[in-house]
């Protein structure tokens, strides 16, 4: 019973950081119906970013973590105006933007390794003790600080698309692009702040995990796959569908690992991705794919 | 127009301001131009024990070259033992040539990236041979890559040293192929038996799927059943993962006296702190000496009690080391690259290279088949002890050291440990054994 509840407690708290990453993906993809694989080496530059202002820079962490969204938020917003808007400007398919961030992702994987190196870097952790006891299980204080983040980005994020006025106009521009334009909404600067606010939200996953696994170039490329199967699983582009999707897949692969074998997490945590795109392609939460890029 | 410029000043001053944070811990770039500190204190470094060797000469007045070629992992996550692989054979290389060449001939290096592939060291390799037709080979660290592109070499007839340390590699055979480095299957003994010593009957495992830690683990197992050590669990992990929480619960589930593990790279440190925060405390035995790197990721205090055999330590400072000839070759590093180094490849290619150099002299000549048939006359000390290939198994160490993490960058021999603080470990652990 103590490991089920400890495979239990742990599965869901890395399922959280699977969730951070997965909401970066919906958010772009409900603002502005692009798909991107480019959030998991934000997430590495993020902790990388954070690691320099925290551990090189000795700033305190809440203003390394505020730098850092900052900072995120403009290689974000950047990506989106020099890459990203040029080629939609240049009435691409869809795939070419899918393809542009592939190739991004390798140049910041690449460009972290030329600025930070190939070793792995240790982040310190801010917290005073090393474990918290939650019904008796032992669980990394930063594991905690991700549940939290999480929950807070999904109800924060969700508001902000379905409550106020930029999300509302964030939304129109990713259905119908011409017809935002139309109403005066601007729709390149819509999405720009998306893809910011993606960035920062990766970079929040990447440095509240690099006190757990260590900084290095290829962290974020790993986790980001599976941020992506917890959000197409919840619902690509539904923020509680990625919390939801995110957290499954979390406790799949632990609950596996766990209790048939370590060998076949990874298998099975894909397989379920397969198992959603044939069976409920939209999702636990129904999101429809916006058709019309 | 304006965003252009706005997203060029962006990038560079990112860039600028990166460098800057860094720039203390950023690797320099191997430059083979550049002159090695040829000192007379180098001079004396053990392993080079360049006196009592001919200076060769001949061949260098003539402007001969000895084609080195080097396959190492330079990119990609663990390539930090690559690329200080690549920084420490810039060193030897320019201390040799500074010091006779090898007969007499500079050494010339050619290096390639394998990036950690084993088909790209299959490739690079290939081109070592047809294209550059280089004298001899070295590499990699990683024994997947050896283990895939070893087979080519041989067949070849080039000389090769491998720097990796899996038992599956030199048990193929290929004549040509040697090292001087250690042997994971034969530390895996002296480990079984440190945990007999310490009175340990029961172990779990963990190990990852490349051939190193894959091969360590299944010889360790087999070794346990031998010695009567009961193996409780054993976990595997990919190398993509960065979480081993199923792992920990099921290691902690099976309640056993002590731990293995043939993790390597970035895994060794997450894996002890996640394993140590899931709450358990007992001794830890690794295939691997615990670098400051690692126990940095897993916290100076999670690190503690990780114990390993291993000819040579790694230090936290140059002051740490007591070892005179490690001391040098550090000395070395630091100098020129003004860090020292994060892990134990460095100690692994010097030895290759003053075996290697002790070859040359002793076949008197740079021929592969020749220097394959010196080899069993080799005898170098090397910087974790005696390097001798006279018992016909093409490997280099023979034996070893048992050592334990105590914290704050320190280790200490096993035995003394188990002698002075067996109890103290024990009251603050809570732990019987």
């Amino acid at each position: 019973m103590k490991m089920f509840t400890q495979l239990i407690i742990l599965g869901l708290a890395l399922g959280s950081v699977y969730s951070l990453i997965a909401m970066g993906y919906s958010l772009i993809y409900k603002a502005s119906g692009l798909m991107t694989f480019v959030q998991g080496d934000i997430l590495t530059v993020g902790a990388f970013l954070g690691l320099t202002f925290y551990r090189f820079l000795k700033l305190p962490y809440i203003i390394s973590v505020l730098l850092t969204m900052l900072v995120t938020f403009a290689i974000g917003f950047l990506l989106e105006k020099g890459v990203i808007r040029k080629l939609l400007n240049k009435n691409v398919m869809a795939i070419y933007i899918v393809l542009a961030t592939i190739a991004v992702s390798y140049i910041f994987q690449n460009g972290a390794q030329a600025i930070w190196s190939s070793k792995v870097e240790y982040f310190p952790t801010v917290f005073s003790v090393d474990s918290i006891s939650i019904l008796g299980v032992g669980v990394q204080p930063e594991s905690l600080l991700c549940v939290g983040a999480s929950l807070v980005c999904m109800v924060v994020l969700h508001i902000f698309m379905t409550r106020t006025r930029i999300g509302t106009s964030m939304r129109a521009a990713a259905m119908d692009p011409m017809a935002a334009e139309s109403c005066g909404i601007n729709v390149s600067l819509n999405t720009g702040i998306t893809w910011g606010i993606s960035s920062g939200i990766a970079a929040i996953a990447g440095i509240f995990i690099g006190p757990m696994y260590g900084v290095y170039v290829t962290l974020g490329s790993k986790i980001g796959g599976k941020g992506f199967a917890g959000a197409v699983m919840g619902g690509y582009g539904n923020m509680y569908g990625a919390m939801v999707g995110g957290l499954i897949l979390g406790l799949v692969e632990t609950l596996v690992a766990g209790y048939i074998s370590s060998d076949f997490k990874n298998m099975f945590a894909y397989i379920i991705l397969i198992v959603f795109l044939f069976v409920k392609p939209t999702g636990i939460f129904n999101e429809q794919a916006i058709q019309d890029v | 127009m304006k965003l252009k410029k706005l997203t060029a000043l962006f990038l560079a001053a990112a860039m600028v301001f990166g460098l800057a944070a860094c720039g203390g811990d950023k690797e320099k770039e191997a430059d083979t131009q550049t002159k090695a500190p040829a000192t007379e204190g180098a001079k004396e470094t053990k392993g080079a024990d360049a006196e009592t060797k001919s200076e060769g000469g001949e061949a260098a007045a003539n402007g001969e070259t000895f084609k080195l070629g080097a396959f190492l992992q330079l990119t990609g996550a663990n390539s930090v033992a690559g690329n200080e692989s690549n920084n420490t054979l810039d060193i030897a290389i320019d201390y040799i040539n500074e010091n006779g060449g090898f007969n007499g001939a500079k050494i010339e290096k050619v290096v390639y990236d394998s990036q950690g592939s084993p088909e790209e060291a299959v490739k690079v390799v290939s081109k070592l041979i047809n294209d550059d037709k280089v004298d001899a080979i070295m590499g990699s660290v990683n024994s997947s890559e050896i283990l895939a592109a070893g087979q080519q070499v041989n067949d070849a007839g080039v000389f090769m040293m491998g720097l990796g340390t899996a038992n599956t590699w030199m048990a193929e055979d290929w004549p040509y192929v040697f090292r001087a480095t250690v042997n994971n299957a034969n530390l895996a003994t002296n480990t079984v038996e440190m945990i007999k010593e310490a009175g340990y009957t029961t172990v779990a495992v963990s190990n990852g799927q490349d051939d190193a830690s894959l091969s360590t683990a299944d010889a360790f197992v087999k070794l346990c059943e031998e010695q009567n050590v009961e193996v409780v669990a054993r976990e595997t992990y990919a190398m993509s993962d960065s979480d081993f929480s199923a792992q920990v619960a099921k290691i902690i589930a099976a309640d056993p006296e002590c731990v293995y593990m043939t993790n390597s790279g970035e895994h060794i440190g997450p894996f002890v702190k996640q394993l140590r925060q899931g709450g358990y405390k007992g001794v830890l035995f690794s295939k691997e000496i615990m670098s400051m790197r690692d126990a940095n990721i897993a916290g100076d205090d999670n690190a503690k009690y990780v114990a390993a055999s291993y000819p040579y330590l790694i230090y936290a400072t140059i002051d740490d080391c007591d070892v005179e000839p490690i001391k040098e070759v550090l000395k070395r590093y630091e100098e020129r690259y003004g860090e020292i180094p994060t892990t134990e490849v460095i100690y692994r290619v010097w030895d290759t290279m003053m075996v290697m150099w002790e070859a040359t002299k002793i076949a008197g000549s740079n021929e592969s088949d020749a220097l394959k048939d010196a080899m069993p006359q080799v005898k170098v000390d090397g910087l974790g002890g005696p390097l001798t290939y006279d018992d016909g198994t093409r490997e280099g160490y023979h034996t070893s050291n048992n050592w334990i993490y105590v914290g704050g960058g320190k280790n200490k021999d096993f035995t003394t440990w188990l002698a002075e603080d067996y109890d103290t470990y024990k009251s603050e652990t809570g732990r019987d054994k």
